[in-house]
């Protein structure tokens, strides 16, 4: 995809978004609803920026992004290290493999009461639902894309005297890096929303806190900002991550 | 040049190159009851010669070419290369695979200069030497590209060029040209047929294509399916280029036809 195409696509979605705003406020603001209950979108932002400070908000982002990366780094490189080891040598893909399809039907949400026993609320417990969220899916994608290698690159990669280890690291790792660029993607994606699904539930701090204290506060305003600024913080790092993503690999393979 | 004229090319021939001795495949996940895939292959061939393998779909070229590289091993029997045993590939025996088989995340250079990595050459003359073989193979100017941006025969040339970069004594191809249209085929029939005298190498070249193996070869082996045998042999002392119309050419072809059916 073009450059241009991407802007002109990148516009349109520009103006989807903003005639679902409209509607929205106009809904709220000719609909007769009450104001405590579905208040129209700029009278909510306008509220919540005036009652939280700026600096809070920005503490709030700051803490989840931080929670966020450390989990998801951590579980997408032991994805990738265990898919690629388990993926490439038969006996170890042999052990690893049924306790990973044991463990990965099982929503990362449902650790959360495990996590607080063993971590506490503090930062651990959050860290590892996410990690858990990121593992999976880096995981079975990196595993498909290093056992699905079409054959014929591993046998030219031999005829060119690779064996072992140097031909996974020149040829089966180049080859499976589509499928692990679609699994950081995923995971990524899985993080985001399982984070703030952990902040609801046992934090002080962080986007998802912010929308529960707002809630208990009854303030509408500040809910709409905290969903906001998730969905936005979420579209601006795939967005980067996509990025990366094109500019290492879009040189050769369609993303 | 004197290596496109008459065959064999040089004064050695006699020294057989590559032998293959009683050799038979059959897929250990394959049904017992089925014929071998191939039975008692045997196969010599001299040093600098170009054979083919012709034979229908399924009859096991692939398997034999897989096998004389040392991709697979075989059931029974074996391949010898220089009088001693093949047990891997590698270590000089370059192959063209049927399937696109490049690397897609390399350039064109790139998957030609990655064929001679094993080469003991520095990094600036292992460019110059790909940038060589890409013009030999008539690619100046694809050479940035990837796989994905080039069309099929170029795909192939380039395979072609990675595969001459290891400098192999032996050059392996599998139905090289079977994806291509009639007259790209033919321009890169020329075009080996250029390279192989610039560069002498032993060469196996599979095809299904009986006058594709005639241009080319000095010596054809037919091959048949169901044990997967070679039923028949045939020399061919004419100079090259040659014609397809010319008497010799055509009775082989009558010839091999007929051991084909
Ligand atoms: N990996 C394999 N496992 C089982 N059977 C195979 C395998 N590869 C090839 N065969 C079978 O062996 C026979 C010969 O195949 P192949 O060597 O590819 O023939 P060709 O190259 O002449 O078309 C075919 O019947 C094919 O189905
Ligand atoms: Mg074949």
């Amino acid at each position: 995809m073009s450059a241009s195409v991407r802007w002109r696509d990148a516009a349109l979605g520009g103006i989807g978004t903003l005639a679902v705003l409209a509607l929205w406020e106009a809904a709220a603001r000719w609909g007769g609803a009450s104001p405590l209950v579905f208040p129209p979108p700029s009278t909510a932002v306008v509220g919540a920026l005036e009652r939280v400070p700026g600096d809070v908000l920005v503490g709030h982002v700051t803490i989840s992004l931080q929670r966020i990366v450390l989990g998801f780094v951590a579980g997408a490189t032991l994805g990738v290290v265990l898919a690629v080891a388990g993926g490439w040598y038969r006996i170890l893909g042999n052990l690893m493999r049924p306790i990973v399809e044991l463990l990965r039907p099982i929503p990362p949400l449902a650790w959360i009461p495990m996590a607080i026993v063993w971590f506490g609320l503090g930062e651990s417990s959050k860290v590892f639902v996410i990690f858990l969220a990121a593992f999976f899916p880096v995981f079975t994608n990196a595993w498909k894309g290093v056992t699905g290698i079409d054959p014929v690159l591993l046998r030219a990669g031999q005829t060119m005297d690779l064996t072992g280890p140097a031909l996974l690291f020149k040829v089966a790792l180049p080859a499976a890096m589509p499928d692990i660029a679609t699994g950081l993607r995923i995971g990524w994606g899985l993080s985001f929303g399982v984070l703030v699904a952990a902040e609801l539930i046992a934090a002080d701090s962080g986007m998802g806190y912010m929308i529960m204290n707002a809630r208990q506060l009854a303030d509408v305003g500040t809910i709409i900002l905290g969903i906001l600024m998730i969905g936005a913080a979420n579209l601006v790092t795939d967005w980067a991550i996509g990025a990366v993503i094109r500019r290492r690999l879009g040189t050769w393979h369609p993303v | 040049m004197s290596g496109l004229t008459g065959a064999p090319a040089t004064g050695d021939a006699a020294r057989p190159k590559i032998e293959v001795v009683g050799l038979a495949k059959r897929y250990a996940d394959v049904d017992a009851a089925q014929p071998a895939v191939l039975e008692r292959i045997d196969l010599t061939v001299a040093e600098n010669e170009f054979v083919s393998l012709v034979g229908r779909s399924g009859c096991g070229k692939t398997t034999l070419l897989n096998i004389i590289a040392g991709l697979i091993a075989p059931s029974a029997g074996e391949v010898r290369v220089d009088g001693k045993a093949v047990t891997g590939p590698g270590g000089g025996k370059g192959m063209v695979f049927q399937q696109q088989a490049l690397f897609p995340w390399l350039t064109a250079l790139q998957n030609v200069e990655f064929g001679a990595r094993t080469r003991a050459l520095s990094p600036a003359a292992r460019r110059r030497e790909a940038e060589q073989l890409i013009d030999l193979v008539g690619l100046a100017g694809y050479a940035e590209r990837y796989p994905a941006a080039l069309s099929g025969g170029m795909q192939q040339r380039v395979a072609i060029a990675r595969a001459l970069a290891l400098d192999p004594q032996i050059l392996l191809m599998d139905e090289p040209f079977g994806a291509l249209d009639e007259i790209t085929r033919i321009d890169m029939q020329h075009e080996l047929l250029r390279v192989w005298s610039s560069r002498r190498k032993t060469v196996v070249f599979v095809t299904h294509s009986i006058s594709e193996a005639l241009m080319l070869s000095d010596r054809v082996a037919v091959m048949r399916a169901h044990p997967g045998v070679i039923a028949a042999e045939f020399r061919i002392d004419l100079p090259r280029p040659r014609q397809r119309t010319h008497a010799e050419i055509v009775a082989l072809h009558d010839r091999i036809w007929r051991h084909l059916n």
